[in-house]
């Protein structure tokens, strides 16, 4: 009976056995039964000891249940409520207002996106978004490029070397987004590959940057 | 953040937004935190799809999210707490409409449904709700970022925006003007609705405990304390009686009131909740409000009357008992019961299973002569009972869910079936239909199947009666432990 206390490190607490002593002060004498270790997980559906009040029916709960049903009743048919994308397996909806069900046109939930991280953005929409930022970053190449010039006619060769890398990195920035373009026409299956690949390479970068839990 | 508690929500998040979101929720709760790949990892659902289902969660605040080291990407938490609210949105609902009537009503459930919006579009009766922090400023992001970090300044909270009605009958009438407040969303303030509840169920307690005048009373005496003090303080600033007497003057010049306010006075300062107490004597004397000592004595009440409940009066005689004796010995505790030995120990054995009552050791020093003597000792500890409390509620909640689910899938068919007449019949009402077909239409369900039906309606209706009341218990037993 005495696994008792300490031990494991506790936080010094009394644990659930007790010692002989704790049992005598409990006021449970040497001669009484010690009930057996219950081995046996309890039943999954107890007796109920005592029959429970019955609700007492109000007009204020009964508006209250109809404002709850009214609020599911809205998020269900709202495009809030998302269904599980129907895998071509699957049967064809069975009853028919299954199928009446699905021809509800899923608008899409318009977002003000300024208010959610940009990963989230579906792809058109994020492309979009960064093209004015692209146009900035041109603008800011072209000062720096008149800048380096300067500084090139007074210092010479090498920075000559370092424009051309600029310039070469931009080329290949543009072919990226060209490819991506590119994949963006195709159809639908298309898209999902590409995503897929590019997801892939995410996952390697996170792992670099810590733990995963 | 047990099991139980995970399940209740992420039932709750099925029931509303589907099972898409449902499974996301699910391995939010279980990771606390985590980006969006990790998410796509955990729940083996395509990209897309979490995408849209986080951007659900997040507008209807039921995620938040902070950047990440790196900081284009992002690291998402479920907010369970919130989506347990979900369940109390009757109720705030219930409330607006009977402090300020079916328009404002019709706000906060415009509000609750879409998550946030513009003041704009619910136009000039959101001033009056605005003013009283019903609403509050979603937070925005103050610079464009990959991640955006949402903030909203104290000052801005509550500030109204500048409406311009002529600009909103031009985009009513199709112009293409920009509304001015475009980027301005407005929230439920969940926390100032539970303050109301909050003082709702403070006054509901005394006018039952004693009558209506003496709730009347305490009414007053809270909206006055909010002149002067922060809502959620333990206690309050003093507050005089002369100005309660005064506004009871001007209300009900002729009720019981008014006339033996010192005797309601007195009773209300000797109640055993101790809500109000006396600071000074100065100018009629001015008192104090409690609301932490209150609340602790209401869930002291609260815990007595499941004891009572659960395992009858005698056993709730010794809980009693054991609550006045903060610390007392088996022994003692049989004989002050007045109950059979036998019986005593039974009951407090089972108290203690069940973790009503904890048992506190105490050791003395062990000396070189003499054996050494230990005291075990019963004793109450509110807060983890209060916590165990909680639990149960949700066990409760999601027992009730599961049921309800069941019940509908065991009766799925009948359910449908019923659907479907009642949407030709609607089909045909629109067409003029005769009396006659539409009869012969309604007969198409069963007498035996409308039997069914109707009580498949009764369990419907129990088991949500059951959810609110059960979220009735949860909020008082979370207003102690706000208290804390």
């Amino acid at each position: 009976m005495s696994r008792g206390r300490g031990g494991r490190g506790g936080r010094g607490g009394s644990n659930k056995t007790f010692t002989r002593d704790q049992l005598n002060d409990l006021g449970i004498g040497a001669k009484d039964a010690i009930p057996a270790m219950v081995t046996q997980p309890p039943p999954l559906y107890p007796l109920m000891d005592r029959k429970p009040l019955p609700f007492t029916p109000s007009v204020e709960t009964d508006y209250l249940l109809i404002l709850r049903q009214d609020f599911i009743d809205h998020m269900q048919l709202s495009p809030s409520y998302l269904k599980l994308p129907i895998s071509k397996t699957a049967n064809q909806p069975e009853q028919e207002i299954d199928k009446l069900v699905a021809q509800i046109p899923s608008a899409k939930e318009k977002y003000d996106w300024s208010l959610f991280p940009s990963e989230l953005r579906p792809k058109a929409l994020a492309k979009r978004l960064k093209n004015p930022m692209g146009k900035q970053a041109d603008i800011n190449i072209q000062e720096k490029l008149t800048a380096l010039e300067k500084i090139e006619e007074s210092k010479g060769v090498v920075v000559k070397e370092e424009e051309l890398e600029a310039e070469e990195e931009e080329e290949l920035a543009m072919d990226e987004d060209d490819q991506d373009e590119e994949m963006d026409e195709g159809t639908d299956y298309a898209n999902n590959y590409f995503d897929n690949g590019e997801a892939y390479e995410d996952e390697d970068d996170n792992l670099d940057e810590g733990p995963i839990y | 953040m047990s099991i139980t508690y995970g399940k209740v929500v992420s039932l709750i998040i099925s029931e509303r937004f589907g099972p898409v979101v449902e499974k996301v929720a699910n391995f939010l709760f279980k990771c606390q935190n985590s980006p969006l790949l990790f998410i796509k990892k955990g729940t083996d659902l395509p990209i897309s799809k979490i995408r849209e289902s986080l951007c659900v969660l997040i507008k209807y605040r039921l995620v938040r999210f902070k950047a990440n080291k790196n900081e284009n990407l992002a690291n998402y938490t479920l907010d369970s707490d919130n989506v347990l609210l979900m369940l109390r949105y009757p109720k705030y609902l219930n409330h607006a409409k009977k402090s300020f009537g079916d328009e404002s009503e019709m706000i906060i459930e415009e509000v609750l449904q879409r998550g946030y919006w513009t003041a704009s579009e619910l136009i000039l009766k959101v001033y009056e709700r605005l003013s009283t922090k019903y609403l509050t400023r979603l937070p925005y992001p103050k610079q464009d970022k990959a991640v955006p970090i949402l903030t909203v300044d104290e000052s801005e909270q509550n500030h109204l925006p500048n409406i311009d009605i002529k600009v909103l009958v031009m985009h009513q009438k199709g112009g293409k003007t920009d509304l001015p407040d475009k980027k301005v969303y407005w929230v439920v303030n969940f926390d100032r609705f539970h303050q109301d509840m909050r003082d709702h169920v403070i006054c509901t307690a005394f006018s039952k405990k004693f009558d209506d005048n003496a709730g009347d009373i305490i009414r007053i005496f809270l909206r006055q304390m909010y002149i002067r003090t922060d809502p959620w303080t333990d206690i309050s600033n003093p507050i005089p009686a002369l100005e309660v007497k005064d506004i009871l003057k001007k209300q009900a010049p002729s009720s019981h009131s008014l006339a033996f306010f010192d005797q309601y006075m007195s009773i209300i300062e000797q109640d055993n909740s101790k809500l109000l107490r006396k600071a000074g004597e100065a100018s009629g004397g001015s008192y104090q409000i409690y609301l932490k000592d209150a609340f602790t004595q209401f869930v002291w009440e609260l815990i007595e009357q499941i004891v009572l409940e659960k395992y009858d009066s005698k056993a709730a005689r010794i809980f009693r008992l054991v609550k006045l004796k903060p610390y007392i010995e088996p022994d003692q505790l049989q004989q002050l019961a007045m109950i059979p030995a036998k019986d005593a120990k039974m009951l407090s054995y089972q108290l203690y299973e069940d973790n009503y009552l904890h048992i506190q050791e105490l050791r003395k020093a062990s000396t070189n002569s003499g054996p050494t003597k230990n005291f075990t000792l019963f004793h109450i500890k509110l807060n983890s009972v209060v916590r165990m409390l909680l639990e149960t509620c949700y066990k409760t909640l999601l027992n009730t869910m599961i049921r309800r689910n069941n019940e509908k899938l065991l009766n799925k068919r009948i359910i449908d079936k019923k659907h479907r007449i009642d949407t030709i019949l609607m089909a045909m009402r629109d067409q003029n239909a005769t009396e006659e077909q539409m009869a012969d239409i309604e007969e198409m369900i069963t007498l035996s199947e409308k039997e069914i039906l109707e009580k498949v309606n009764k369990v419907m209706k129990n088991l949500g009666t059951v959810e609110l009341e059960v979220d009735d218990t949860i909020f008082m037993l979370q207003m102690f432990l706000v208290y804390q």
